[in-house]
């Protein structure tokens, strides 16, 4: 049997509404849940801006295109995902997209499973960033530059797994070829990549919201 | 064509998900020697199964030749080329047997048998409806960017003048595909509403999924291959 609860509507649910917890606990979570709709917005963002990403890596076969791919994802990426942040209105939507790129990166790029890993823990904290500055030009800009650190989940493997990656060479030509090899790659290229990303995210977020006044707004999308 | 061989969706996810872990992350000695090879060579007996025979020998041909080129060629070569390609030769081993997986995952399975197996698998709704939305989006997208470029074409913003006008290329490429896009999802969702999307009940599927006899032995493999690892790597 099921309880109907007649609960009067109110328009916006802002985060300071978890302190009046005891007040109206019920509602808020009526409200604050994610419905079908949401679930779709974030299928429909997610899919252009993955699009967009899959396109951009691409390039990374080439071999220069490699290193600055997080690069080109952040300033290009910022478009679509910028829009998408001005769709949402809700805690989870941000970590839902996260989980769904990390986990299709997973399933088709053979990088193990660190960008579901990343995926997960990037649009966490990007939504927590998100929904505890209000929806602004700087929240948008610094949720978008957390967000996209994931892709730092397509370059772990090779940092992670250095020895067992060229433990083939390493059986063949013995361990000193298989550490000159590794020398090729230090561990501080790994921070030069994370400062990189966020760096370029920042413009590519900056882009975004510059766009967005320019277009959505005046389309009347937003 | 009929498929006369049918392999259930839940098994490729498995699949896949085995081949992208192990490859990357086992190492390559002791049992892995052996193992790594049939990891390798699932994909390839896979798109052959199902008629993607182009696809497959790309695949085969790419990997014969990297290993060849490994055991043969490499040793005789020095220098920065010599590592420069054995790093080549080690990520691509790595790398290609998953993205091929996915592949063979992405294009063998409907929608509507993924979402079938997701809901078999207990996975939340609204992560199958964020999902299956995503995937019956990108033919949409591509659709709509075909249009975008012939418009492009009319500008003169085509080819070799793209690199003249980098950011005017891109702006007007991406702010019509995303107006198109977010409005065709309004009316995507609109109408999946309207169909009951939201409804709380079971849903019923037109896919049948069921476990056959090679579903059965893959899913051993997976198993066995997933024991191995975790034997030879956190024991």
């Amino acid at each position: 049997m099921s309880i109907t609860l007649n609960i009067p509507k109110k328009k916006e649910i802002t985060c300071d509404d978890y302190f009046f917890i005891s007040k109206g606990a019920i509602h808020m979570i009526k409200n604050l849940a994610l419905r079908t709709e949401d679930f779709m917005t974030v299928g429909i963002y997610t899919s252009i801006y993955f699009a967009l990403l899959f396109t951009i890596s691409l390039l990374g076969y080439i071999p220069i295109f490699n290193a600055i791919l997080p690069a080109l994802i952040g300033i290009f990426g910022g478009v679509p995902f910028i829009l998408f942040l001005a769709k949402t209105e809700k805690f989870g939507m941000i970590t839902m997209s996260g989980i769904i790129c990390g986990l299709i990166m997973m399933l088709m790029g053979g990088n193990g499973f660190y960008p579901l890993l990343t995926g997960l823990i990037c649009g966490f904290i990007a939504d927590i960033l998100f929904i505890k500055l209000k929806s602004s030009t700087f929240s948008m800009t610094l949720s978008f530059a957390v967000f996209s650190l994931w892709t730092i989940g397509l370059y772990l493997p090779i940092y992670l797994h250095r020895t067992t990656y060229f433990s083939n060479i390493t059986v063949q030509y013995g361990a000193e070829y298989a550490n000159k090899l590794n020398s090729y790659i230090p561990d501080w290229t790994l921070f030069l990549f994370i400062v990189m990303t966020f760096a370029t995210s920042l413009i590519g977020g900056l882009i975004g919201t510059k766009l967005l006044t320019k277009h959505f707004k005046k389309s009347g999308i937003v | 064509m009929k498929q006369w061989i049918q392999i259930d969706p839940r098994t490729k996810l498995l699949l896949t998900v085995t081949i992208n872990i192990i490859t990357v992350s086992a190492p390559q000695n002791g049992w892995f020697l052996y193992i790594l090879p049939i990891l390798w060579g699932i994909p390839a007996i896979l798109l052959l199964l199902y008629q993607k025979y182009k696809i497959a020998s790309y695949y085969l041909i790419l990997l014969l030749s990297v290993t060849t080129f490994q055991y043969t060629v490499a040793p005789y070569i020095h220098g920065v080329l010599f590592f420069l390609s054995l790093g080549i030769i080690s990520i691509s081993l790595r790398l290609l047997p998953g993205i091929m997986m996915g592949y063979f995952l992405l294009s063998t399975t409907s929608i509507s048998e993924l979402v079938a197996a997701l809901e078999k698998l207990h996975m939340p709704r609204g992560f199958i409806i964020s999902l299956s939305v995503m995937f019956r989006f990108f033919p949409t997208l591509s659709y709509e960017y075909i249009y975008i470029q012939q418009a492009m074409a009319f500008r003169g913003l085509t080819g070799f003048s793209m690199l003249l006008h980098p950011v005017k290329a891109m702006e007007y490429r991406l702010i019509p595909l995303m107006v198109s896009a977010s409005k065709i999802g309004n009316e995507l969702t609109m109408a999946s509403l309207t169909r009951g999307l939201s409804a709380p009940n079971k849903r019923t599927n037109v896919s049948q999924l069921q476990f056959y006899l090679q579903d059965f032995l893959l899913i051993t493999t997976c198993i066995v291959v997933w024991l191995i690892f975790i034997w030879e790597v956190f024991l």
